[in-house]
């Protein structure tokens, strides 16, 4: 058989149901122009009222949806509902996923941060679960924050951290008493020292290690920051017996001057002020004679 | 088809009756043909909804005649694959006679009989054709398309399109030219035309 060899012009006319100028192909002609007149026949009456009939009402304008031809970028009032209501409803989820969210955390057993939350859900009547509230929920809070801010506020300048620090701790403790003279001694002896030194602060003063400069112990237990300079153990033992008082217990924390929040606020659970913070807490700033008990 | 132009395009937007029916009009032999000569199961019923996916889709074609006349090509070959899918996999069930009386052609029955043939004979030649090549051949003769809109709708390179008929028309005129099978058909279609 020949090979098919035509034209981009005969294929043209093979398509439409002619024969090349040559005359070839005639039999593909004439199947090609067959199958176009077979092929291209309607649908008969019938068939072509029902599609008419459904084409028509699905084509049909609805009241609320409006076709506009080339509308493009332009939302129509009904889309722009919806996307209304789309975004508001994106709102609502993301807001009661942070609220269970929240509740989920607090049910887990983790102290959210921050009290805004905790009110946040009180407002509507929930109460978040393992939430530390100790300090609100006292009777007495309010009263023992009200004596440490006084306390606070009634800060002489000449004071020093010991005395300052005494002094919050008797307020939070609802004691009256003018401080004992004796109690903050040390001190003063410090300051003395540091100011005839003229060094800082943080240089220990000879034959003392820098833990006991600094107010720590060398065991950690003993919070003893004033040992004089060339002092034995038994001496250290009788200062420390003499110096024994309700008061001295709060005062040798830290610097003596611990935040009003902290010192002040008794725990949960009715506990007197003065026992709370030392019983709960180990203890890290009592001497060393109720640490040996 | 050469009915259907921009404003029927715009009408058939608004909704129009007489742009609906101009459209079907124009296009409806054309994807009828096509559906037969793959060999739909049931043309008609692919052919109704072509359509009611044109109303449908209407609202989001933008362009001009040719690109609208690609675009319906687009759905119906479209629709065709997806029927050709679902009924490979369900069982065909025989008609009932009453179906059979409704849906079939009317009219005389000798031209009937002879049409069927020829359109039986077609199918055949056209069956022994790629899916490709029968696609390209079939827009190009019963949409009457040209090589750059057969390529879009068949979203293909004009060079390939060109291609795929070169290799179809070779392959129809083999299966033409051998075989009592061919010589019966060209028999059947002299009669018909």
């Amino acid at each position: 058989m020949k090979k098919f060899s035509v034209t981009e012009r005969d294929i043209d006319r093979l398509l439409s149901g002619r024969t090349p100028a040559d005359g070839s192909e005639a039999r593909l002609a004439a199947f090609v122009g067959s199958a176009r007149r077979v092929l291209s026949v309607p649908p008969d009456e019938a068939t072509e009222a029902a599609h008419l009939k459904a084409i028509l009402a699905a084509a049909r304008p609805r009241p609320s949806a409006t076709i506009l031809p080339a509308t493009k970028g332009r939302a129509s009032g009904s889309s722009l509902g919806l996307r209304i209501r789309a975004a508001a409803a994106k709102v609502a989820i993301g807001a009661l996923g942070l609220t269970t969210g929240t509740a989920g955390l607090a049910m887990a057993g983790v102290d959210l941060p921050g009290t805004l939350a905790e009110k946040a859900f009180d407002a509507v009547g929930i109460n978040l679960p393992n939430q530390g509230r100790g300090h609100e929920g006292s009777p007495n809070a309010s009263e023992t924050s009200r004596r440490v801010h006084e306390a606070h506020r009634r800060r002489d300048a000449s004071m020093s951290g010991c005395e300052f620090g005494a002094s919050v701790s008797r307020a939070a403790r609802g004691l009256t008493d003018e401080s004992d003279p004796e109690h903050c001694k040390h001190d003063k002896a410090k300051k003395g020292a540091r100011g005839r030194s003229g060094k800082g602060p943080k240089k220990p003063p000879p034959g003392q290690t820098k833990d006991h400069a600094k107010g720590k112990g060398q065991d950690g237990t003993t919070g003893k920051p004033d040992t004089p300079p060339g002092q034995t153990k038994k001496a250290e033992k009788q200062e420390t017996e003499k110096a024994v008082s309700p008061a001295d217990e709060e005062s040798n924390q830290g610097n003596g001057g611990a935040p009003p929040g902290e010192a002040s606020t008794p725990d949960d659970g009715g506990t007197a002020p003065a026992e709370d913070e030392t019983s709960k807490k180990g203890d890290p700033g009592s001497n060393g004679a109720e640490v040996k008990k | 088809m050469n009915a259907v132009g921009q404003e029927t395009i715009d009408g058939a937007r608004l909704g129009a009756e007489w742009a609906w029916t101009s459209i079907y009009r124009g296009f409806s032999p054309a994807i009828l043909g096509f559906m037969r000569a793959k060999g739909a199961h049931d043309p008609e019923g692919l052919t109704g909804e072509v359509f009611l996916q044109v109303v449908r889709d209407l609202g989001r074609f933008s362009g001009g005649l040719a690109d609208f006349k690609a675009w319906v090509f687009t759905i119906a070959r479209n629709r065709f694959l997806d029927d050709r899918r679902t009924s490979s996999r369900r069982p065909a069930t025989p008609q009932r006679d009453e179906f059979l009386v409704a849906h079939g052609d009317v009219g005389d029955v000798e031209e009937e009989a002879l049409r069927a043939l020829g359109t039986e004979r077609v199918k055949e030649l056209v069956s022994r054709l790629s899916p490709d090549q029968q696609d390209v051949l079939l827009l190009r003769i019963v949409a009457d398309m040209s090589l750059e809109e057969v390529a879009r709708v068949l979203d293909k390179r004009v060079g390939a399109v060109k291609a795929l008929q070169h290799r179809g028309l070779a392959s129809l005129r083999k299966e033409i030219s051998r075989g009592p099978v061919s010589q019966g058909a060209l028999a059947a279609l002299g009669e018909t035309t």
